[in-house]
């Protein structure tokens, strides 16, 4: 009901009446790749229709942030709050591929996810405030979000992706053509059962994409000083095939993700690292 | 909330990237580009999603929050049965 509110707002609707081409772009993304092959086509064309619903998903992301933290600033919001501005190009890129049986989760920075996921502006916000009327009734807060298919939001560092390889583990185990995007960021990239995860997922063949959110920092640590190999997306060695791609832009980070979710699919688990900021 | 501190990062960092790659600047720019909008229209959807999301926001902030007699007692366990122990106190006593 979100999304369908996102794309017919009255303001996108007036643009693509006033817009003056309809003409598809067509944009080479620049990925690189670890033991694998990548798109067999490089490029990508954007719809105007699809790239102005992705625009209004990215600022709709961004003024709910921006909401939530000048309530964090008044104190009404208590507890944590990681906000996701600046990186509102990852959840909006990969809810653009996402087919009918994919799941999602994640750990910090949800909200926006958890937007396109289906749950309302005011569902995450009231359950940033600890309102009865909050997606988790106001009991759990930033980290605990939940939404079709998407299966959080979650507060301990890293433990988001061997639960993202069970998702991936009963979707094969049903018989399902769907795969899972398990998201972690470069704090979480060095905890154990994240590796842990990366074995079972190789050895079982999972569907699973493993979405490394690289944002320079984990909390207040940066990358140089918390990793030996800042190359995430070469972080399993000859375990698994990576992807790197522009986090910054949305057409890129959907074209890595396509190709890496049917990867999933075929030939089992893959990194995707997206370089981003926040 | 460290979150966009600055003790472990320098100001003019912050300033480069939002400058240079941030992702709806990027994105509107290409669309500009491309002549599938305009600025000004740009700048109206900007305008209709921040009223949008403010109104939400708003509704939020009145919502109630929630009740200690009913809502303390569910979803402690799956499903609607409120008929458990909690931690060894039951829901009855005042």
């Amino acid at each position: 009901m979100r999304l369908r509110l996102l794309s017919t707002s009255a303001a996108a609707k007036n643009s693509v009446k006033k817009a003056t081409s309809s003409q598809p772009n067509i944009v080479k993304p620049k990925l690189d790749l670890h033991l694998c092959k990548g798109p067999t086509d490089p490029s990508i064309t954007l719809e105007k229709e699809s790239t102005l619903n992705m625009l209004t998903q990215m600022m709709t992301i961004r003024r709910m942030e921006m909401a939530a933290d000048a309530l964090y600033k008044q104190r009404q919001i208590r507890g944590f709050c990681h906000l996701g501005i600046g990186q509102e190009a990852v959840p909006v890129g990969l809810e653009a591929v996402l087919g009918e049986e994919d799941c999602i989760i994640t750990a910090y920075r949800c909200h926006g996810f958890a937007l396109l996921r289906g749950a309302s502006v005011r569902q995450i916000i009231a359950e940033l405030l600890g309102k009865a009327t909050g997606v988790s009734r106001g009991k759990g807060g930033s980290m605990h979000m939940f939404a079709d298919r998407f299966y959080g939001g979650n507060g301990i560092v890293g433990a988001q992706v061997p639960v993202g390889a069970g998702i991936a583990f009963s979707q094969r185990y049903q018989n399902k053509k769907a795969m899972t995007f398990a998201l972690y960021g470069d704090g979480a990239a060095n905890q154990g059962q994240v590796f842990e995860a990366f074995n079972m997922a190789a050895l079982w063949k999972l569907p699973i994409v493993f979405v490394c959110e690289n944002n320079l920092y984990g909390m207040g640590t940066s990358v140089e000083r918390s990793s030996a190999i800042s190359e995430y997306y070469k972080r399993a060695g000859d375990m698994l095939p990576g992807v790197r791609a522009d986090g910054m832009d949305a057409a890129s980070v959907r074209k890595a993700a396509d190709y890496c979710r049917q990867h999933a699919i075929g030939n089992g688990p893959i990194i995707l690292e997206l370089s981003t900021y926040r | 909330m460290s979150d966009p501190g600055t003790s472990y990062r320098t100001r003019e960092e912050i300033q480069k990237i939002r400058q240079e790659r941030d992702p709806i600047k990027s994105l509107s720019q290409l669309i500009v580009d491309m002549k599938w909008s305009t600025e000004e229209d740009i700048k109206q959807t900007e305008k209709t999603v921040r009223q949008t999301v403010d109104a939400e926001v708003q509704q939020a902030q009145q919502d109630p929050v929630p009740s200690v007699k009913e809502d303390f007692w569910t979803d402690v366990y799956w499903g609607n049965n409120t008929n458990w122990l909690k931690r060894g106190v039951s829901e009855y006593v005042e």
